[in-house]
């Protein structure tokens, strides 16, 4: 047990926020108070993903045969962490070098590996995922979606919905079934967002601009050789992709850096003083570092292929519970926060909060999750799996 | 970022475990705290209060008070293992340790009155100070030591799973000051008091746990409930966090970790005993069932040293120091 860095990892931070210093321009906090999806974020995530490229920080994780030099499970960490924390001037794009390419590199073809892994190595290329819908959204193993067989390929019907950076997106990871198997008829399709019958409309929210849409699908065409993987095997490909992503973004880093803003501003105005207000900052403060502490030893336990049995779970509930102490705090001891004026990195921070526990997936299955994993108590019920 | 134990570590809690058993139920839990003369004594000659002397870091010391939190039976040594080492070699455990700060404050939790130190020190119970060899005061600037004697302590009946006592005024006549820091001493009770927690707090969960998976009403373990598991997984979350914020708080050495670490396991507690009593029913409101012997040493620990709020707003003072924030 060691909780500190290796000097290698100290200098790659380093570098990263070399490159965050050198590259970010003055109003960066208020570009990047929207949120990865905002069409400006989006915009500068094209500029700014080919010069993390250009130093090795893009895909680093990634195999040698596909741009990357294979660099370590905690450097990619840590490079994503700094990232998140300032704001993500990767945009949408961190879900490409996340998972996106690495499952292509896993599952695809070889021209599906040719077409879309150098793009997303270059950074110049925006993904979305369709995976929710109107109604399956926790549930997602009840989506409707339909991917029909057409001469050369399939007709897909349907719609998704809360489907972040669609607007911005060239194409779309898309789930849709191709029987009425429940996980057995789920299919995988690398659709091309620029393909007649798809229709996108943003949802207007308390969440960042570009967060969410709806996406509909009418008599789309996608060509067989579009599909990633076998037409049954959808459900274990996503289920193998996203078994990595449980702990997701790391939240709690951008929630210590609006935690540093609020005190900043409490502390100039003199209102830091009071033991009740530094109670609540330090447990704001206990929460976000506890988070952390739980993702770490996540990410330490997949550095080292443990096998998951339930920490994941707890970590993401312990992210929701920091995300929503800096909130808390700040709405209670620096409420123009959330006004004209105020620093941009507070409100930001909010729009990324309230979504926190819904964002990939309600916390409460984590619960659930925990329950069963973790502390091996009994199912409620019989599910339907 | 190492999170597994070094084959030293696990040796160490492996030994300690060789002494302690792994988690027997007590025979007998209807007293309010159940003391283990023998047991002590066997970790005395096994080391285990004196791991810094034979060469331990102050993270193999936490370890091993979490692992002893962990016990039915109520120990002394949490105090031994992270102060001690700042002490002169010649105190003798069990140790009490009682926090004076210049509110007028101290550690046990009675409404601040002002007046004579002796007012202050010597009218309100203190963990262990019955049967404790030397009592520590910690000033906000000073740190003092009374070699007690039988006739310096009058013990105090309690609800809590802790040996009381109540400091007889003349006692303080011969505290003498010690040349240990503070602020140094302080870190390493925030680290005691997160350890003892941690400990305890797992211990009371595995508990809980075993109970809701065996009593069972409407036809399956109360476990099964979606109502109960929630909590408990919110708790599950709140432990392990309280492990890991100690764990790191000892490695590290930051004052600004320990006084988090502190803050988050006595802010827990207040949610994750009351859970864990009402999951257990109307039994875990008797002396049979063992869960009070864990849960009345966190209830007693959630006040030491001021409460999760002192410890949060001390957190605060470390983690954003006023000089350096002003004007940045």
């Amino acid at each position: 047990m060691d909780f500190s860095w290796t000097p290698e990892h100290l200098a790659l931070r380093d570098s990263v926020r070399t490159v965050l210093a050198e590259t970010l321009p003055a109003d960066w906090d208020r570009i990047a108070r929207e949120g990865p999806g905002s069409a400006e974020q989006t915009a500068f995530s094209r500029e700014f993903c080919p010069k993390l490229a250009a130093r090795g920080l893009l895909v680093p994780h990634w195999p040698v045969e596909f741009g990357g030099r294979g660099a370590s499970t905690w450097e990619h960490f840590i490079i994503g962490e700094e990232l998140w924390a300032a704001g993500e001037p990767r945009g949408p794009q961190y879900m490409n070098v996340n998972w996106i390419g690495p499952t292509l590199m896993r599952y695809g073809s070889p021209a599906q590996q040719q077409e879309h892994l150098p793009r997303i190595a270059a950074g110049t290329v925006i993904w979305c995922q369709g995976f929710s819908e109107p109604n399956a959204g926790s549930d997602l193993a009840s989506l409707r979606t339909r991917a029909e067989r057409v001469d050369g390929g399939y007709l897909i019907n349907g719609s998704k919905i809360w489907t972040s950076y669609a607007a911005e997106a060239e194409y779309c990871f898309l789930l849709a079934r191709t029987s009425a198997d429940r996980k057995g008829g789920i299919a995988i399709f690398l659709v091309p967002m620029n393909s007649p019958g798809i229709k996108v409309q943003q949802i207007p929210a308390l969440i960042g601009e570009g967060d969410i849409h709806e996406v509909f699908f009418h008599d789309v065409f996608v060509a067989e050789p579009q599909r990633l993987g076998g037409e049954g095997q959808g459900w274990d490909i996503i289920t193998h992709a996203l078994a990595n992503e449980r702990i997701g973004i790391p939240r709690y880093a951008f929630a210590r850096r609006a935690l540093d803003t609020a005190i900043g501003l409490l502390r100039d105005r003199g209102e830091l003083d009071s033991i009740a207000v530094k109670a609540r900052a330090g447990q704001a403060l206990a929460a976000v570092e506890a988070a952390r502490m739980l993702v770490y030893g996540v990410v330490d336990q997949r550095a080292k292929r443990g096998a998951d049995r339930g920490q994941g779970s707890l970590a993401r509930w312990a992210v929701v519970s920091a995300e929503r102490a800096v909130c808390e705090f700040v709405l209670d001891f620096v409420p123009d926060g959330l006004h004209e004026g105020a620093p941009p990195l507070l409100l930001a921070h909010h729009m990324r909060a309230i979504a926190a526990g819904l964002a990939s997936g309600a916390a409460e299955v984590q619960l659930d999750l925990i329950a069963r994993m973790f502390l091996e108590l009994p199912r409620e019920r019989a599910r339907a799996v | 970022m190492q999170f597994e134990l070094t084959e030293e570590q696990t040796m160490l809690l492996d030994a300690l475990v060789a002494i302690t058993g792994e988690g027997a139920e007590p025979e007998r839990c209807v007293d309010r705290y159940i003391a283990d003369p023998a047991l002590e004594e066997q970790l005395q000659d096994a080391g285990f209060f004196s791991l810094a002397q034979h060469g331990y870091s102050t993270l193999e010391a936490v370890l091993v008070a979490i692992g002893i939190g962990k016990l039915p039976v109520c120990v002394e040594a949490a105090t031994s293992l992270l102060i001690g080492p700042l002490l002169p070699e010649t105190v003798r455990r069990p140790i009490a340790i009682v926090r004076e700060t210049s509110a007028g404050e101290t550690s046990v939790a009675v409404s601040g009155r002002s007046g004579s130190r002796a007012a202050r020190l010597a009218t309100r119970p203190i963990r262990f100070l019955s049967g404790a060899h030397t009592l520590v005061i910690l000033a906000d600037d000073q740190v003092s030591l009374v070699e007690l004697q039988p006739e310096d302590v009058r013990a105090c009946t309690t609800h809590y799973a802790y040996p009381y006592g109540v400091l007889v005024p003349a006692a303080l006549e011969r505290a003498v000051v010690v040349d240990v820091p503070a602020d140094e001493l302080l870190r390493r009770y925030r680290l005691a008091i997160a350890a003892e927690i941690t400990g305890a707090a797992d211990a009371a969960l595995q508990r809980t746990l075993r109970q809701v998976k065996e009593r069972e009403q409407f036809g399956k373990p109360i476990g099964a409930f979606q109502a109960v598991q929630h909590r408990l997984a919110m708790a599950a979350t709140s432990v392990e966090a309280c492990r890991v914020l100690t764990l790191r708080a000892a490695d590290g050495g930051d004052a600004a970790d320990a006084a988090a670490a502190a803050g988050y396991a006595q802010e827990m507690a207040r949610q994750l005993t009351f859970d864990l009593h009402q999951f257990s029913g109307a039994m875990g409101l008797t002396l049979e069932y063992p869960l009070h012997l864990w849960t009345y040493r966190i209830r007693a620990l959630q006040a030491e040293s001021g409460g999760s709020q002192e410890q949060f707003a001390a957190s605060v003072d470390l983690a954003w120091p006023p000089s350096k924030s002003r004007g940045e």
